[in-house]
């Protein structure tokens, strides 16, 4: 267990200066009271081990996350996502060793996918990588209060950033769940719609892509792809991840031209791609007999990322002139690579029911499809998902209900007015089940 | 008024001790094999073999043998370091960019 010490209330912050507890911010004195609060809030006894280095045989426990989430400020109700993340960031392929030490000073950044991160208040749109919401703040500069204290990353002890940049006090970002049929980041890695998940990532500091003009899809694309070939960039020519993040205007721009995401990866992977010309053109020299040697490729282009997989695109950001984000990751995959865990909230996912609201929502929506003789009926089927069932009884019905892709909107909006944001919802469509008996004769 | 504060800072205590390679015995005459592992990093093989030549001046060393790691961000692993253990005489490593 933690050693308790006593200290005087008024020379508090003082005294969590001279101890080198701090990343140069105030912090909260992290009493006893406050430190089982956060425990209270991911369900955690203090003593269970969250992961370990094995490098340099440090164990993290549940007590000093929460000390140091309480520390940077977060509510218990953040601890959840708090421990997500550092669950990834110790899982060995991401290198923890290495990612917190390296001169190329790479912060942790966090993007938080799901439900759950609109139940906390985190932001996704607006400012979502600048200051002012406290979710987003405080999760982020827990993971680093831990890697200094725990884990001695700090200026002076195994931190050994050259020069390090903003980012590595806080940064972390909420998606927002992107229009069908472009599926969130969560669902694109594998994980259930209804989960909420946290993917960790080594970075560098994030590029401000600027397009305001241009209507033309690839046209936007190749300024990403711009940013992303940029030969300062470390990793450029030897193959490493990405994180994209679509702006408003520049998503809506890809989702109506009717690009799917993987298509907008591809196209990106490829148009990053560089020569050695080009590198040298700009000063920088292909490494040889060196870990980063490629060889030849067939084309003479590097990659700057390493393959299509490795390239992670989300959409976050407020609407605006037309702005988006890059951030590379500040090593090659075979240093490092991002981590995705899900959140594991206390009492497990069970399903948030009210039922009387439930039936409210089919109460808002039936009525529309009733009068083409279709119904609907509904169920929880997550922590704050919800999957819709359109009934179908003929052919005839079939032809004058509205497709799937025109009733999410209208679905979508009824159950953020009557359940509240943060949900997700599925529409079951019978029209879109092979061989089923309406689909026999229509065309 | 004094207030109770929990210690952020990891308390496990000091990392356990790494048991060294018991050492190698050699009589003079004897053929060294030296082995130097690189970490990776552009001309850290330059910049060890040429430390290697310069102990072969001054020590018996008949055969040298460089281990290049594939990554500079992680440690050789437990049978490579037990491997190089078992067949060395001496190895030189060295970490930094």
């Amino acid at each position: 267990m933690a050693q308790v010490l006593q200290i005087d209330e008024g020379d508090a912050q003082e005294e969590m200066y001279a101890r080198n507890w701090t990343d140069g911010l105030p912090v909260v004195p992290p009493t006893p009271d406050r430190v089982d609060a956060m425990l209270a809030g991911a369900g955690l006894n203090a003593t269970d081990a969250i992961g370990e280095i094995k490098e340099r045989a440090r164990v993290l426990t549940a007590e000093k996350a929460a000390i140091n989430a309480v520390m940077a400020g977060c509510l218990p109700e953040y601890f959840p996502v708090v421990v997500a993340a550092l669950r990834a960031m110790l899982t060995p392929a991401f290198n923890a060793h290495t990612a917190l030490t390296s001169t190329g000073g790479a912060a942790s950044c966090l993007v938080v996918s799901g439900p759950y991160a609109d139940e906390i208040g985190m932001r996704s749109r607006l400012n979502v990588l600048g200051p002012g919401n406290r979710a987003n703040m405080t999760i982020g500069r827990s993971v680093r209060l831990v890697a200094a204290n725990v884990f001695g990353a700090r200026t002076g002890e195994m931190d050994g950033s050259s020069i390090g940049h903003p980012g590595k006090l806080s940064m972390c970002l909420a998606e927002y769940d992107p229009p069908a049929p472009w599926e969130p980041l969560r669902v694109e890695l594998g994980f259930d719609r209804s989960e909420t998940t946290v993917t960790i990532m080594a970075t560098e500091g994030p590029r401000q892509v600027a397009n305001h003009l241009n209507p033309d899809p690839a046209g936007v694309l190749l300024t990403f792809a711009a940013a992303m070939r940029n030969p300062a960039t470390y990793c450029v020519g030897k193959g490493s991840q990405g994180l994209v993040i679509l702006g408003y205007e520049h998503s809506q721009i890809l989702h109506q031209a009717g690009w799917s995401k993987q298509r907008i990866r591809e196209f990106l992977v490829e148009e990053s791609r560089i020569t050695a010309d080009e590198l040298a053109r700009w000063g920088i020299l292909k490494e040889k007999g060196s870990q980063h040697d490629l060889g030849e490729t067939h084309d003479g282009k590097l990659p700057a990322i390493a393959t299509v997989d490795d390239l992670f695109v989300v959409t976050a950001g407020g609407a605006g002139a037309g702005w988006s984000s890059y951030i590379p990751v500040w090593a090659p995959t075979l240093h490092n690579r991002s981590v995705t865990v899900a959140v594991e909230l206390p009492g497990g996912s069970a399903p948030v029911v009210d039922e009387a609201k439930i039936a409210a929502v089919v109460a808002a929506l039936a009525p529309g499809l009733r009068s083409d003789g279709a119904d609907l009926t509904a169920k929880v089927t997550g922590r704050r998902a919800i999957e819709f069932t359109l009934d179908i009884p003929s052919q005839a019905c079939a032809d004058c209900v509205m497709p799937v892709r025109m009733l999410q909107p209208i679905f979508a909006r009824e159950v953020g007015r009557i359940l509240g944001s943060g949900w997700t919802l599925k529409i079951n469509d019978p029209r879109d089940e092979a061989g089923h008996p309406l689909n026999a004769s229509r065309s | 008024m004094a207030i109770e504060v929990l210690s952020p800072s990891y308390e496990g205590g000091s990392a356990e001790a790494v048991a060294y390679a018991p050492r190698r015995t050699f009589a003079a005459g004897d053929a060294l094999h030296l082995v130097l592992i690189e970490n990776g990093k552009p001309k850290a093989k330059q910049l060890l073999q040429f430390v290697g030549e310069e102990v072969r001046k001054r020590l018996p060393v008949a055969t040298i043998e460089t281990h290049s790691k594939p990554s500079a961000g992680r440690p050789i692993d437990a049978d490579t370091a037990k491997m190089f253990a078992a067949r060395a005489h001496l190895v030189i490593s060295g970490l930094g960019d």
